[in-house]
């Protein structure tokens, strides 16, 4: 009888580690992200996941899911299988903005939120020729009479739709294909003004051709320490667009911490700031919560200022 | 060539009456700015509409392109419309590999008129070579199916 | 200048960064042959490996790509009436028509010499004229694009070989299916049914595939017997190049077609596509063969694919000097060099005069590479053509369908380039020539855009266009485009019928 015990308490010893919860994930993640490849999402994606990847000792696949204005990749992350090894990046644009303007097939409440891993800045400039010194020029002549300025549509444009709204201004937007297409407008003298990202400005701004008046972002750009934000110049608006990661709703808590901790603490490594920092972008490290709670107040907030520009589906 | 041409004017009249109704129903001039989505498509609908039946005044003589036989008069043809036409219904279910298979497969043996052995043996060289030059080689993402599931992890192709 | 050049080969005259060339330029002459794998779809794929080089490698493998698909492009063109590329679809015309006279050498022959005389004078000029060509990109707002689309657009005229309302016909559909997807300026969807595929628009991936790869497939297997048409014996390696007369006839096209497509490709949103087409416009227009274009004239192939090997370094100038991308592959090649920490812009030239000096370097030692690469291997591919039908066409089908399927992954790609393969076989069954169709395509998105910019800027003022004068010159353009195709059509004697 003992010696039973005995075989059967040390096999069961033995067996423990086996029987132990194996180390997850335990094969490669897949990341789908709804731009292309080179583009500022995509960048920062595979920065982030390339820290994340030695966190979690697995590699993290990055798919480019483009199409449907962005909103293919939540698509295909809300559907997938909730094991956590399919998870995407996302945006204001694809959950807070796109459900407004298209019809989509997935809502906030499909996605369990992982956290949030940066913060597009924007900016508002005029070509260097124009008459306008100062943010509050540009904005006093905008109530006089109708100022032409172009972007690519939200939420770069929300920032000057939110100024029609709050201060009277008469900004009208002409919507452009690219951000390129939408600077080079404006240094060309055929829209007034541009509001767009860092890195499809700065060369003009640098090279003297365009002047930037205002960041339209919380912070102001590192580039140009000396430009304000429109919230110091007296504004009390902002463009507040963040990125971040989600995964399928129904995925396992544990699973979701290993993968939202991982993803934290690679987006607050130097390397990634430097990335970020290429296209325009600077780290905005939010918790899970955190993220939910902002891209749903976004969500919102967005809703409000899309149905008063007329930009909302009927 | 003129039953041909009358058909193409007769189908394109169809068309632009199916785009000129769906094209009604979006809007001819935004209250916000300018011309609306609906306008340029609405313009069309007429617009090809008058082309239709200025194609159908004058049709024209001559030989049609391609012989006079009917085409569907012809097994090999009817072979590769149906292999083209079946590898499209059939990829989102069976992936590219099968389907690009069984295509090759019917076009060789059924059009082309070879035996089951040469058709099966060029069917899997053909494969196997597109598969090994995109999917391997290249990168591309192959639609899920069957085999690329097979294939998937050996790491020669990739899942898309 | 000079020694920026010098610095330049310096920089290239290294183990790596040749071989690197060398692989940009046959990888790109392979992504031009094989059909639907764009230098897009090929670049973006790239990308995360170019990240473990230095910026200068990697943008001059990236580069290489770019400019090495034009050249591969030409083949699958005269071969099998397939475009390898959008800019190829004009190539299809007539080269495949030369193929099919016995003429196939001749055609690869000239393109790939065209194209190398083309790419070369397209750096030079990029290497000269990059600051006062800049400043055009600039002052081109949207009406100067409307009217130049217009004036694109009125070279159908020139297409209208088998009769006005067949290339009008052809034209508006070609227009309406480019207004499929979401309304440029609204943001609505229009005619998507609620296929998710089709909120971005038709790709031209199935389209051009589709019309022009499917429906030769299904001519090819109405042709009797296993053997195709265009069996020629070959005659030693100078059998493949092109006769004395074709030299002569094919040096203006040439010359026009570099110039003509460096300007063009310049421009945001102008591009290879648009260039090949209006180079084989012109020279439609020029030609003391008109009734031949069509059925196999030298200069429907010598002008057009100039143009789009300069349209290709054209490109280069708003990505070099101003950091903005005229397309698609310029901007992923923008992205690539912001990766690396390259600032493209007016200030590359002081910080990183080796980056921007290598790559010019890098596009004359490709342009030559590609010209002697290509060149010899012309018998090969014409040999292609003796392949049994069978062998032929069931490669065209899967390469057609794995490459629809890679430009966005897509199902529903692959099922319109199957639909497209059958329309596309209709109508030129009857006798309706295709060109129109994709040029106004193209063009009609970018029309009808910059054409409601305008407006949205003047505040509905039609007028505000006579505040243009760029705007003014395409539409006379445009205009005399127009009155010319009329007048071309009374001349006597010329003798026209069946498709072009």
């Amino acid at each position: 009888m003992k010696r039973r015990q005995l075989i059967l308490g040390t096999t069961t010893l033995l067996a423990a580690p086996a029987l132990a919860q194996p180390r997850w994930p335990d094969r490669e993640v897949s990341v789908l992200v709804p731009f292309g490849a080179g583009g500022s999402t995509d960048v920062s994606v595979r920065a982030v996941c390339a820290e994340a990847e030695k966190i979690l000792g697995v590699p993290m696949q990055i798919v480019n899911r483009t199409g449907g204005q962005g909103t293919s990749a939540p698509t295909q992350v809300a559907q997938a299988r909730p094991d956590g090894h399919t998870i995407g990046s996302a945006a204001m644009s694809g959950l807070a903005i796109a459900p407004h303007m298209f019809e989509v097939s997935y809502n906030l409440d499909s996605f369990s939120y992982l956290s949030g891993t940066a913060r597009f800045l924007y900016g508002i400039a005029v070509r260097a020729e124009s008459p306008y010194g100062s943010v509050q020029d540009l904005i006093n002549a905008a109530k006089a009479r109708r100022i032409t300025f172009s972007a690519t549509g939200p939420p770069n444009n929300l920032g000057l739709f939110e100024l029609n709204r709050k201060a009277g201004t008469r900004f009208g937007f002409v919507p452009f294909q690219s951000g390129a297409e939408a600077v080079t407008a404006a240094i060309g003298g055929h829209v007034d003004a541009t509001s767009q990202t860092p890195p499809e400005m700065i060369p003009a701004i640098q090279s003297g051709r365009l002047r930037l008046l205002a960041s339209a972002s919380p912070t102001r750009w590192k580039e140009f320490p000396d430009v304000p934000t429109l919230r110091e110049a007296g504004y009390d608006v902002m463009i507040e667009s963040l990125l971040g990661f989600v995964a399928p709703k129904g995925v396992p808590a544990e699973r979701l911490a290993v993968l939202g901790d991982a993803i934290q603490r690679a987006a607050a490594t130097p390397a990634v700031e430097e990335a970020l920092g290429r296209f325009g972008m600077v780290p905005a490290i939010l918790s899970a919560t955190e993220f939910e709670g902002a891209i749903r107040s976004g969500f919102t907030s967005y809703g409000d200022q899309l149905r008063e520009a007329g930009l909302a589906r009927r | 060539m003129r039953g041909h041409v009358r058909a193409v004017g007769i189908a394109a009249l169809v068309f632009a009456a199916l785009a000129g109704w769906e094209a009604s129903r979006l809007q001819a001039w935004s209250p916000f700015d300018g011309p609306g989505p609906g306008l340029v498509p609405q313009v069309l609908a007429v617009l090809i509409a008058v082309a239709a039946l200025g194609v159908m005044a004058a049709p024209g003589d001559g030989a049609l392109e391609g012989g006079d036989a009917s085409p569907l008069r012809s097994r090999c043809f009817l072979a590769y419309g149906a292999a083209m036409l079946g590898v499209a219904l059939a990829l989102p279910y069976a992936g590219f590999i099968v389907t690009g298979f069984a295509a090759t497969l019917l076009v060789l043996r059924v059009g082309e008129g070879r035996s089951w052995a040469r058709s099966a043996g060029w069917a899997v060289i053909l494969v196997v070579a597109v598969t090994l030059l995109f999917g391997t080689a290249l990168g591309v993402p192959f639609p899920d199916g069957p085999a690329e599931r097979m294939l998937a992890p050996l790491r020669l192709i990739r899942i898309g | 200048m000079i020694d920026g050049l010098m610095q330049g080969f310096a920089v290239l005259l290294t183990f790596q960064n040749l071989s690197l060339c060398l692989l940009g330029a046959v990888l790109g002459t392979l992504v031009g042959v094989l059909p639907g794998l764009g230098p897009a779809t090929t670049i973006a794929l790239l990308l995360p490996i170019s990240l473990k080089l230095d910026p200068t490698g990697a943008i001059i493998l990236l580069a290489g790509i770019y400019y090495g698909v034009a050249y591969g492009g030409t083949i699958t063109s005269v071969l099998m009436r397939i475009p390898g590329e959008a800019s190829s679809v004009v190539t299809c015309i007539d080269g495949y028509a030369m193929a099919k006279n016995g003429r196939a050498g001749a055609a690869l022959g000239i393109a790939a010499i065209g194209s190398f005389i083309a790419g070369t004078v397209g750096v030079l000029g990029v290497m000269l004229l990059s600051p006062p060509l800049a400043e055009i990109v600039i002052a081109f707002g949207p009406w100067e694009y409307a009217a130049l689309m217009l004036a694109g657009l009125s070279m159908i005229a020139f297409f209208a070989a088998s009769g006005v309302a067949r290339a009008a016909l052809m034209a508006l559909i070609g227009l309406f299916l480019g207004s499929v997807g979401l309304d440029p300026m609204a943001g609505t969807p229009r005619f998507t049914f609620g296929v998710p595929a089709l909120v971005d628009g038709i790709n031209i991936a199935p389209l051009a595939l589709g019309l022009f790869g499917l429906s030769e497939l299904l001519f090819l297997a109405l042709s009797g017997d296993g053997k195709p048409e265009i069996l020629r014996a070959p005659s030693g390696m100078l059998g493949f190049m092109p006769n004395r007369q074709e030299w002569k006839r094919s040096a203006g096209p040439i010359a026009r077609g570099s110039v003509l497509g460096f300007l063009v490709g310049l421009l945001p949103g102008g591009g290879a596509v648009l260039a090949s087409f209006l180079s084989y416009a012109v020279e439609k227009r020029l030609t003391k063969y008109p009734h031949e274009f069509g059925k196999g004239a030298i200069e429907g192939v010598a002008g057009p694919e100039s143009a789009n090997n300069s349209g290709t370094a054209g490109a280069f100038i708003p990505l070099l000097t101003l950091g903005i991308p005229s397309n698609a592959v310029t901007a992923l090649l923008l992205g690539a060099l912001l990766v690396h920490g390259v600032q493209p812009g007016p200030m590359i030239l002081e910080r990183q005069p080796e980056l921007y000096w290598g790559v010019i370097a890098s596009m004359y030692l490709g342009n030559f590479i590609l010209v002697v690469l290509n060149l010899p291997f012309v018998g090969l591919f014409v040999r292609a053509l003796e392949v049994p039908r069978r062998f032929m066409a069931t490669s065209i089908l899967l390469i057609c369908v794995i490459g629809t399927w890679s430009t966005g992954l897509n199902h529903f790609d692959v099922l319109l380039a199957a639909i497209f393969g059958i329309v596309g076989f209709l109508l030129r069954r009857a006798g309706f020539d295709l060109g129109p169709l994709i040029l106004a395509y193209v063009l009609g998105p970018t029309l009808e855009r910059s054409l409601r910019q305008a407006l949205l800027i003047s505040d509905g003022d039609l007028m505000d266009v006579v505040n243009h004068p760029i705007a003014l010159g395409f539409l006379i353009v445009a205009a005399l485009v127009l009155l010319s195709a009329v007048t071309m059509r009374k001349r006597p004697a010329v003798v026209q019928d069946g498709g072009s």
